[in-house]
């Protein structure tokens, strides 16, 4: 019971903080509105291209920054340690902002359904395939942030990663052997079922993301095992 | 020290026990029973004052939290800055808000680390008379300080700490007349002679020295504070 308090206290204030936090509003409207800019000013075939672009960086990106920026402030201003000394356990506050981040990053990808007219069945696989792509990131995110020490030393290792994994599969449209590269990383099959609408990707393309999936997983268990948050 | 109870710090030699309970074996009742001013206030910046507290009331899971959390930033004088973003508070706000929160949920222990640190005297005094009256109430102040004149007013029992040791430890009062050299008492007068004796013999000097056109300007003893006390233990100043 006390820890579902916790996780609704922490994800209470994480929802309140965000209003305030410049980087996550930014951040959390930069995509959908390039979206809407550039489909007013390019032609359909360049939409058709830019759009599922922009919404797998959505997708992939802002949960690898905001997980890692929030926890590393935290870590950084010592409001971590104070949580932490007020009985709450890391688990509980990783879940409280995690949830939160998740919700953010799911309503700003869904931002992009307004934008491209969508069957049900469409929007459904879209909520489905950004839920996939958001919950890899976050694992992503929560990794990089047990890593970093504080705020100025996540963000020289935030930028490169979430741009890695959130612009390789447009750059592999562009180039064959980029290409081969981005089909080891979970966000080219989410670019490729946010151009094709659909779900309708090969055994071993979700084998890919099932791989990816473990993988982070499995490293996050065994950083969060053995440092904790950090300087908690 | 304040590591060790909470848990932070695992590497020391001895007990650390706190109610009763080594820190492996706390659980959430004895988290809630603890209160907590540190170095750093932990507090959230763009938060609220009223959204700072209304988290730790969640955690808390306190009844009827906005009430309880005005009457705190009534008591602490931060009503009026209750919507204000911490960051845009003073120091002394600050550390009133985190005093604040420390008290939020009524704990049986209340853990300072130099709350008046850097701190104007009205603040300081502000936090000081919260404290008298909490510890009228029950309340058990855990106060770490260099400020040994704060620790000779506000507190009960002492442990003075050198180098990671306790080399010291009981009342102020006991502690200061360990430490008591030779008692001797001095009288300036106001002609500018002045006069120097054991305190036993007082009396005696004050007799002596009792003369119509002169009229005794003070008297000074020599009885040892708790710097004093510090610096002949431990033969440094404090920083």
């Amino acid at each position: 019971m006390s820890a579902l308090h916790h996780i609704a206290a922490v994800f209470h204030k994480q929802v309140k903080d965000s209003f305030k936090n410049r980087l996550i509003l930014v951040v959390f409207f930069m995509f959908p509105v390039l979206a809407m800019v550039f489909k007013e000013i390019v032609s359909k075939e360049e939409l058709d291209f830019m759009l599922p672009s922009f919404m797998t960086m959505n997708t992939v990106m802002i949960p690898i920054i905001f997980m890692s920026s929030i926890i590393a402030e935290e870590k950084e201003k010592k409001t971590l340690r104070m949580l932490i000394m007020s009985n709450v356990r890391s688990w509980e506050y990783l879940l409280g902002v995690g949830i939160c981040v998740f919700l953010q990053a799911l309503l700003s990808t869904c931002v992009f359904l307004a934008i491209i007219p969508n069957s049900m069945d469409e929007a459904i696989d879209f909520i489905v395939v950004s839920t996939i792509g958001i919950i890899c990131s976050l694992l992503i995110g929560a990794i990089l942030a047990i890593i970093a020490k504080n705020q100025m030393s996540v963000g020289p290792v935030t930028a490169p990663v979430s741009m890695l994994i959130g612009l390789l599969p447009m750059f592999s449209a562009m180039n064959d052997k980029l290409e081969h590269a981005a089909k080891a990383f979970y966000s080219y099959y989410v670019r490729e079922s946010f151009v094709s609408h659909s779900l309708e990707i090969d055994e071993s393309s979700w084998a890919v993301i099932g791989l990816n999936f473990a993988v982070l997983l499995f490293l996050f268990i065994i950083l969060y095992k053995y440092k904790g948050l950090g300087n908690e | 020290m304040e590591e060790l109870r909470t848990r932070a710090a695992n590497e020391h030699i001895g007990m650390v026990s706190v109610m009763g309970k080594e820190p492996s074996k706390y659980d959430s009742d004895v988290y809630a029973s603890f209160g907590m001013v540190l170095d750093n206030d932990g507090l959230y910046d763009r938060l609220s004052c009223y959204d700072n507290l209304d988290l730790y009331a969640r955690i808390y899971s306190i009844r009827n939290r906005q009430n309880k959390i005005y009457e705190l930033l009534e008591e602490v004088e931060l009503s009026e800055e209750s919507k204000k973003s911490v960051s845009a508070l003073s120091k002394g706000m600050r550390q009133r808000l985190s005093f604040a929160r420390a008290i939020l949920h009524s704990p049986k222990i209340v853990f300072l680390d130099e709350p008046t640190s850097g701190l104007d005297p009205a603040t300081t005094l502000k936090i000081h008379s919260l404290m008298r009256r909490l510890k009228e109430e029950g309340t058990t102040f855990f106060l770490t300080t260099h400020n040994m004149a704060e620790a000779q007013q506000m507190c009960g029992h002492i442990a003075l700490l050198h180098e990671g040791r306790i080399v010291e430890d009981g009342t102020p009062e006991a502690i200061c007349l360990r430490h008591r050299p030779e008692c001797k008492v001095s009288i300036e007068m106001d002609d500018g002679n002045c006069y120097e004796t054991d305190a036993g013999n007082l009396a005696d000097l004050l007799q002596k020295i009792k003369k119509p056109q002169n009229d005794i300007l003070r008297i000074h003893s020599n009885e040892p504070n708790l710097e004093s006390v510090f610096i002949k233990i431990t033969g440094r100043r404090l920083e």
